[in-house]
Formats: C-alpha cells, structure tokens, sequence
C-alpha cells in the first residue's frame, strides 16, 4: 500500500489556518475538552461507591434511638433539679454564716495590742541577748 | 509538505462564470486528490503583472493542462463568442511545440460538453483526445482522474469513485462550515479554495492501493 502525499500550492500561506484547519483545531478541542471529563461509567462507579458508604436507613434509624436512649428523662432531670435546690444553704443560714465569719474576725483595738506586745516581746529578747 | 516541481503542476484552462462553479471546483478537487497541484490565472492578486503575462508564466511552470472548452459560446449580451480558453489552449500548445526540452514534455487534456461539438468552432484540433462531461462533475472528474493516470503513470492516484465520494464529501463539510461562519462559498477565491481543499485532503488522508504491480 503507498500513501499518496497531497501537495502545497506555491502561492498558498501555510502560517495561516484555513477554515477547513481552524474546523479540525475547533473538532480536535472538543474531543480533549470530553477526555478530560471522567467517563459515564467512572462516575457511575463513584456514586455506587458514595451509597456503599452511606450507613443505611435502619442503622441511622438505630443510632437515633441509641441516642434518645441514652439521654436522662425529662421526669429524673426536674428530680436532679429539685435536690440540686434542696442541697442549696438558705438565705438566712448563708447570712448567720456571714455574720459569725465576721465576729470570729479579731477587732482592730485587739490587733493593735497585739503589735504592740508584739514589739516588747523583741525588745526584750535583744535585751537578753546583751 | 513537499516543494511543488514541474511534473506536479496542472494548469486549469476553464470557466469560473457562475453558472457551473461545482464543476469547477470538482477539477481543482480531482486534481489535488491526485496529488497534483492545480494553476490557473485566478491565483495572480499582483495588479502591477499583465494577465497574459501571468498566464504564460503559469503554463511555463505546469507540465499538464486541462482545457475545458465547453463554456466557448455567444455571450448572451454581447453575442460574440468567449475566446480566452481556446486561446490559452493555444498559448499551451505553442509551448509544448516550441518550448525547450522541458516545456515539449507537456501533456493537455481538452475538454468538450458533448462529443465533436468543438470541430464547429475549432476544427484545428480534430484528432486529439477530447472527453466530454456533459456538465456532470462525477464524468468531469472521471475524465481528469483518467488522463492524469495516463499522463504520469503515477500508482498513487485514487479511483473515480474515491474522488467523487470524498469530493462529495468535503463539499458538505466546507458548507456547513461557511454557514457556521456566514461566509460565501460560492465566491471564495481560488487560493482559498485550494488552502481549504488541500488542508481538507490533510487531515482525511486515505491509503491507496497501487494500480500497477511495481
């Protein structure tokens, strides 16, 4: 078999694309431009495969029962409420409770006689020293 | 794409009115499926060269000429006959006739729209081969198709067939393209024509078996 070669006019520009060349380019573009994009089949597969790991209807339906579950009852969570209340100091107890931190406080007249003392106490052990 | 010499040029001798322009347009297209080159008068854009000028240089350059003679009648205006093409048939067989060495290598086909119809008008040639295409490309490209295998005994030349269907076939491409570009076909220019033909060819290339055993 043996390839007949077409060959060039002499006046003809071939830098330049003809409309038939330009088509071919167009045509040619086309074809790269589907190429790239996966195939049917391909994408078919990946949403086959997104659904296999989809957990199924009856197990989501499971996991939220699980979760209600688990969750405390609106009957125990209002008793939780209540002895939380009940364990809590009264008011007047928290304001005994004041008052007592306060006059177990030393008073300030006693504070300083305390200094003072405090100062005759290190007076005389340098005089006992010398 | 390889260099064009002598052997591969065919000079076209034919009518571009608009009356017949797929006729036209089928020899270029048979010419270039041969893979020949095809010349004609219509190629020159250079307004500073005389048309006989460029004519002549032309005919110089192409070992092969096709002369279709079928258009040679009264204008219907004018009422005078149309004598460019017999005339160029004549500047090409003066050529062939007295031309060096090379130019006597020339070989020409002539044309006809219906059997003997030329020896009204120019009996001078009466002995030559002269086929006739009856205004029909498929016969218009049979004919070329013939003459150019005789001419060059090249192997490589497609069949009739193969022209007139792939003739067929990039006449549908080339229009379907121009309405996409709302472009007129039917007045491109011959250089672009042949730059469409040429790169339609290109890039639908087709294996031919050879004729002859080599």
């Amino acid at each position: 078999m043996t390839n007949r070669i077409i060959k060039q006019h002499p006046c003809l520009d071939s830098s330049k694309p003809s409309l038939v060349e330009r088509e071919a380019y167009l045509k040619q573009l086309d074809r790269l431009q589907k190429a790239s994009q996966p195939s049917k089949a391909y994408q078919e597969m990946v949403d086959q495969l997104r659904k296999a790991t989809q957990p199924s209807k009856a197990y989501q339906e499971m996991v939220d029962q699980l979760r209600k579950a688990t969750q405390p009852s609106k009957a125990y969570q209002e008793m939780v409420d209540q002895l939380r209340k009940a364990t809590q100091p009264s008011k007047a107890y928290q304001e005994m409770v004041d008052q007592l931190r306060k006059a177990a406080q030393p008073s300030k007249a006693y504070l300083k006689q305390l200094e003072a003392a405090e100062r005759l106490r290190k007076i005389f052990e340098q005089y006992a020293k010398h | 794409m390889p260099s064009t010499n002598y052997s591969d040029q065919v000079f076209i001798n034919c009518p571009f009115d608009g009356q017949y322009p797929d006729m036209y347009r089928a020899c270029i297209f048979a010419i270039l499926d041969s893979g020949f080159v095809p010349r004609c008068s219509r190629e020159v854009d250079n307004a500073t060269e005389f048309r006989l000028a460029a004519i002549v240089r032309i005919i110089r350059d192409c070992r092969y000429g096709i002369h279709d003679l079928s258009r040679v009648e009264l204008d219907p205006r004018s009422r005078l006959p149309r004598f460019n093409m017999p005339f160029e048939l004549g500047v090409f067989y003066g050529a062939q006739q007295f031309g060096s060495a090379r130019q006597k290598r020339k070989h020409c086909l002539v044309l006809e729209k219906e059997k003997y119809r030329y020896q009204k008008f120019i009996s001078d040639i009466a002995g030559s081969d002269v086929a006739q295409h009856q205004n029909n490309q498929n016969l218009l490209i049979l004919a070329v198709r013939n003459w150019l295998v005789t001419a060059s005994r090249r192997t490589t030349i497609p069949s009739g067939t193969d022209i007139n269907k792939r003739f067929k076939l990039f006449q549908s491409d080339i229009r379907h393209i121009c309405i996409k570009g709302s472009i007129d076909y039917d007045s491109m220019p011959f250089v672009e024509l042949v730059k469409n033909m040429t790169d339609w060819l290109r890039h639908n290339q087709m294996v031919h078996a050879p004729l002859f055993a080599p």
